[in-house]
Parts: C-alpha cells; sequence; structure tokens
C-alpha cells in the first residue's frame, strides 16, 4: 500500500513536471519590468534597443503591438512556456497610459489546464520574495505603537505587541509587496525609475466552451507626480542584477 | 634561381589570370569573398573607381545591407567586347555583411552596364554584344556545374541607376552533385537578367543588368530587413498612440479633438494638467506668416487658439501637429519662447518630419 502510494505520487510529481516547464520565468520577468518602465517613461528608442538586444520581434496587428521573444539561441523546448506582450494604451489615472497584457503559452496555444495555470502562477511567485515596503520599516520613519521592535538589521525587525509578546510578526524588506490600498491587493513591485511602482496583476480566464483556461498578467506603472526630476530607469544596472532584492529601491 | 623563376611564374599567373572580361562577369566567384578590400584592388587593374557620393562617403547602407559601388568609363584598353568606339559606363555594386572591410561576407553583386548608340556603334552591335556578355554570364554558372530549378520573371524592377526595368527573368540554381545539407544551401544561388532599352530624346542609352546572389544569405538579409520594417512599424503603433488613440487618425480640422490629444499626451508625460473653464480652438485668418496663435499664456483656466485656415490646408500633418503643439506649449506649459527647446522656437523655419516632432516634442515634454 506504502508502495502504491509512493508511486501514485511519484507519477502525479512527474506529470506535473512534465506539464510545466518555464525556465525563464525570472528572466522574462526583469524583461517585462524593464519594458513596461521604458514605456511609462516614453523612451521609445531605448525601448527600441531593449528588443534588439534581448531578442524581441514585434508586430502590430489590429492598431495594437505584440512582443514575442525569440529564440535565437534554439534553447526552449517544446512544452515551455513562452510569453506574449501585447502593449496597450489608454490606461488611466493614477496608471500610466501604457502597460502591458502579456499572454503565457505553450507550443504557441494559449489555452491550458486549470492546473497548467496555476503551475504558470506558481512559478512566477517563486522568482520573487514579498515582504515589506521599504518605506514602512520602523526604519524608515513608520511610527509603530504598542509593540516592540528588534532590529535584526537594517532589512530585517521583529515587532512583539507589548500586551502579547509571544505573537511576534517578521518585517523583511522586499522590493515586491501586496498593496492593500489597492482591489484585490495586487503584487506590486517597488522599483527604480520614473513611477510609484508597478503592479502585477494575474488572471485565469475560463474558455467560454471547453475546460479550458487562459493565464495572463497585466503589467501597469503607477504615475509619480513631478516625475521630471527623479532619476530614470537605469537599463544596464537592473539588468544586471541577480535577484530582485539585490537591491532594495526605496532605501535611497 | 630555378625555384624562383617557377614562383614568379606561378605567382603572376594568379594575378593576371583574369581578364577584364572576366572580372564583368565573374560575379559568382565573389559570393562568400572575404574581403572588399581585395575586390577594390582588383577592380584597380580593370580601370574601376570606388564611388563616391558628394560628401567623399564610399560606404553605403540601404537599410539591409552594406554596400560599396565600383564605376568605370568604356574605353580601351580594357577589352570587354564592347563594340569599338564603345561610348558608355559600368557600375558593380557588391552587397556585404560586417564592418570590416577586410573581413566581410559578399553576399551579392549586382551590374549594369549602359551604351549609347550613336554614328560608330549602331544599335544592333549594342544588342549583339548583350546577347554575347549575357551568354557568358549564364555559360559561366553552367560550367561550374551549376543547373537551372526555376526560372521565373520580376516585374517593375529598380537598378544601380534607379532605372525601371519592366521585367527581368530572375533563375535559381543549385549544384545537385553537393549531397551534404550544409552545402546544399550554401551552393543555391540566383541570376537575374534582364535589358531596359527605352528610347529617350537626346539620349540613345541602352542598359543591361544581371545580379547574382546567395539564396540562403538573400533570405537572410530579407528577412532582418522585413523584422526590421515591423519593428519600425510597431514602434511607430506605440509612439504615435496615446489614451488608445492613434494621432494619425485624428480629424486635422477637428482642433478641439487635436488639443484633448496634446492634453492627453501631457499626463502621458506627468505634466500637471490644469482644469479648464474655457476651450477655445478656432480657424480664423491671421496676419502674416502666423500659422497659429495662443492667447491664454500665463492662464491655467484657458486655451484659446486661433489658427489661419489658408495657412493651415496648405501645412503638412507633421507641420500642424508641430505648430499646434507649439502653441499649446505657451497656452498649457506657460512656456515663452526660449524655453521649451526647438518646438518652442520663435517660428516654424522648415518643413518637419514626424522625428523632428517626436524628439522636439520629447525636449519640451521634459523641460523643466
Amino acid at each position: 500500500m506504502k508502495k502504491l502510494i509512493f508511486l501514485i505520487l511519484l507519477f502525479s510529481s512527474i506529470k506535473v513536471i512534465s506539464q510545466v516547464n518555464y525556465p525563464n520565468a525570472k528572466q522574462d520577468l526583469k524583461e517585462f519590468i524593464v519594458i513596461q518602465s521604458l514605456l511609462a517613461e516614453n523612451r521609445m528608442e531605448d525601448l527600441k534597443a531593449f528588443c534588439v538586444k534581448y531578442n524581441y520581434v514585434t508586430e502590430t496587428k489590429n492598431d495594437e503591438t505584440i512582443f514575442m521573444k525569440f529564440d535565437v539561441d534554439w534553447k526552449i523546448k517544446e512544452n515551455d512556456i513562452h510569453a506574449m506582450i501585447i502593449v496597450k494604451s489608454g490606461g488611466k489615472d493614477p496608471v500610466s497610459d501604457n502597460y502591458l497584457e502579456i499572454y503565457f503559452h505553450q507550443n504557441y496555444n494559449g489555452f491550458l489546464s486549470l492546473d497548467e495555470c496555476k503551475s504558470i502562477e506558481n512559478i512566477i511567485q517563486n522568482t520573487y520574495e514579498i515582504g515589506t515596503l521599504y518605506t514602512l520599516l520602523p526604519n524608515s520613519g513608520t511610527e509603530y505603537t504598542g509593540v516592540n521592535i528588534e532590529e535584526i538589521d537594517r532589512y530585517n525587525f521583529i515587532l512583539s505587541p507589548i500586551k502579547n509578546p509571544d505573537k511576534k510578526v517578521y518585517l523583511k524588506a522586499s522590493n515586491f509587496y501586496r498593496n492593500e490600498f489597492m482591489s484585490g491587493n495586487p503584487v506590486c513591485f517597488a522599483g527604480p525609475g520614473k513611477n510609484m511602482g508597478i503592479i502585477l496583476k494575474d488572471f485565469t480566464d475560463k474558455h467560454k466552451v471547453e475546460e479550458k483556461y487562459v493565464y495572463k498578467m497585466a503589467i501597469l506603472s503607477l504615475k509619480l507626480i513631478d516625475a521630471v526630476y527623479k532619476e530614470k530607469f537605469n537599463v544596464d544596472f537592473f539588468m544586471s542584477l541577480k535577484n530582485f532584492n539585490d537591491r532594495i529601491w526605496f532605501d535611497k | 634561381m630555378k625555384n624562383l623563376f617557377y614562383l614568379f611564374t606561378f605567382y603572376s599567373s594568379i594575378v593576371f589570370a583574369q581578364t577584364a572580361k572576366d572580372f564583368l562577369i565573374n560575379d559568382n566567384d565573389k559570393i562568400y569573398h572575404t574581403s572588399i578590400t581585395e575586390v577594390i584592388a582588383e577592380s584597380k587593374n580593370y580601370g574601376y573607381n570606388l564611388f563616391r557620393n558628394n560628401k567623399g562617403e564610399y560606404f553605403f547602407n540601404d537599410g539591409m545591407s552594406n554596400i560599396i559601388i565600383l564605376n568605370k568609363n568604356i574605353d580601351n584598353p580594357y577589352d570587354e567586347g564592347f563594340p569599338d568606339y564603345s561610348v558608355g559606363h559600368i557600375y558593380k555594386k557588391y552587397f556585404f555583411t560586417g564592418d570590416d572591410l577586410t573581413k566581410t561576407t559578399i553576399w551579392k553583386v549586382e551590374t549594369e552596364i549602359y551604351l549609347t548608340s550613336y554614328g560608330n556603334v549602331s544599335v544592333s552591335q549594342i544588342n549583339n554584344c548583350y546577347k554575347k556578355i549575357k551568354n557568358d554570364f549564364v555559360k559561366k554558372l553552367l560550367n561550374d556545374n551549376y543547373k537551372i530549378i526555376e526560372v521565373s520573371n520580376k516585374l517593375n524592377y529598380k537598378s544601380i541607376l534607379a532605372n525601371y526595368y519592366d521585367l527581368i527573368e530572375e533563375n535559381l540554381i543549385r549544384k545537385p552533385n553537393v549531397n551534404d545539407t550544409e552545402n546544399y544551401y550554401i551552393n543555391q544561388r540566383i541570376y537575374s537578367i534582364g535589358e531596359y532599352n527605352k528610347y529617350e530624346i537626346n539620349n540613345n542609352n541602352y542598359h543591361l543588368t544581371f545580379s547574382i546572389k546567395d539564396k540562403g544569405m538573400a533570405g537572410l538579409q530579407e528577412g532582418i530587413n522585413d523584422m526590421a520594417t515591423s519593428t519600425n512599424k510597431s514602434f511607430d503603433n506605440i509612439r504615435f498612440t496615446i489614451g488608445g488613440q492613434d494621432m494619425r487618425k485624428i480629424n486635422l480640422y477637428d482642433l478641439e479633438a487635436m488639443v484633448k490629444f496634446f492634453l492627453e499626451d501631457c499626463k502621458k508625460s506627468n505634466k500637471k494638467v490644469p482644469e479648464l473653464n474655457t476651450l477655445k480652438a478656432t480657424f480664423e485668418p491671421l496676419q502674416g506668416n502666423l500659422i497659429a496663435l495662443s492667447y491664454a499664456l500665463g492662464d491655467d483656466s484657458s486655451i484659446i487658439i486661433k489658427v489661419d485656415p489658408e495657412k493651415w490646408a496648405n501645412a503638412s500633418i507633421e507641420k500642424k501637429w508641430y505648430v499646434l503643439y507649439h502653441e499649446l506649449g505657451h497656452d498649457v506649459l506657460n512656456l515663452e519662447h526660449g524655453q521649451g527647446g526647438k518646438m518652442m522656437f520663435n517660428f516654424a523655419d522648415k518643413e518637419y518630419s514626424w522625428d523632428d516632432f517626436f524628439k522636439d516634442k520629447e525636449y519640451m515634454m521634459n523641460f523643466k
């Protein structure tokens, strides 16, 4: 019986691995952030250069601009997940005019099973760590009352209520955080450039007829007032970072 | 000494193996040649010069490939088989990849000849001469074991000298005895031949063009070109569209719609757009050379623009937008002449391109 359970578990895990493979998830997410940031800063020439450098091909269909990565090294295997980016215009305040709608597909088929959608969602979410926005940490001016604050280091704190000291809360600085003030509490990226942050919203839309789903993500920039005075997004520096939290951007 | 003499003879036979006629027609030998410098040096033996434009430049790019052009007057002492006392010119255009002229890959060679018929050289002499050149060009390829695989015609072909040939014959050729896949593709070529002898008053020039290109490289170059065209179109689509509206599709006689697009552009550029009580953009005759004039500089609650209908009608689409952005630079952004860069210069001093518009607009929108 034990053996049977083990075999079933092994089989299920193999099935999941064979269903969804997205080795470029982290790199893709970095590139989505760059593309969105350059669009929000209206830097068309820099965006064009970025697309050439990172092998994106572009196409215009029905007045919409589509970006797709061209696999120059033929490294992407069958069943790997690919992203197709559609540049949209018409974002209203507080988000910038241009935003991205990204469709994830496998072998040019955008219709996926619910499990496959969940797997893509998990893979992408595992590329970053959700934490606390740097400006909400005790050392950057946010006042916490009725709690003891233990500072581990500049980016890590333990908060414990004075009345209930065993109920500890860990605060760890991260560029990715959940925005509690926006509907759906989307994940936001507090990054560089002339924006207040980048919103990542993901959707799993059910196909009308079959038991198939489309997994897509919207990436939008929150506008910044007086952006003229802020430093523009440094593409080369951002792309050279290995992990998303190698630099906490709001720690000026 | 004997060895030295042998070596000298051997070396000389390599250098002087070609004749002017060989250089004219043996273009297939140049495909995959890796040094443009060597081709230029060799051409000097047969009287060719490197073509330069009026800036002295000789290295060109047509957006698809790097190019050099060799040219020469048809005269003695080089015997290419033209009739005696011929008057005319030869142009040879080399397409290649790579920017270092000693490390290139030539993928296409195109030749255009013209001869002038006059008292000493008749039309039939020219036709016979062209027939022989065409035959020799093809014969050389067939002698090199190429077989013709596919024949087609190409209409309205534009040549080096920007002549339009009504029809040219295009042939796909291949070396059939090559088995391995790599060489199979390397040994596919496309050659074209066409004649153009449109009679023009005082210009009895008779043209012949022939070219040879590597099929794989040509496909790659054309693919890159298609991709570049598609990329430019895509980026144009992004830069022309704000708020989901493509500015090229806005009615240029609906001034309010144009002003509203400008306000969307301000929002996109994170410029503060004031609450408006008055938006008045009207066509009214203006004195002098003025195309448009703003009347609400310093009044953040109003936009008042007057546009001269006659001058507006005669202006290009680019100039219309440029002028309107200038006036709104006063009215909305409160900029004076001398602030905000070229777009806020005192007068519209030239015909503007879209590139001028976007470059100058970006500066104005980012002006602190």
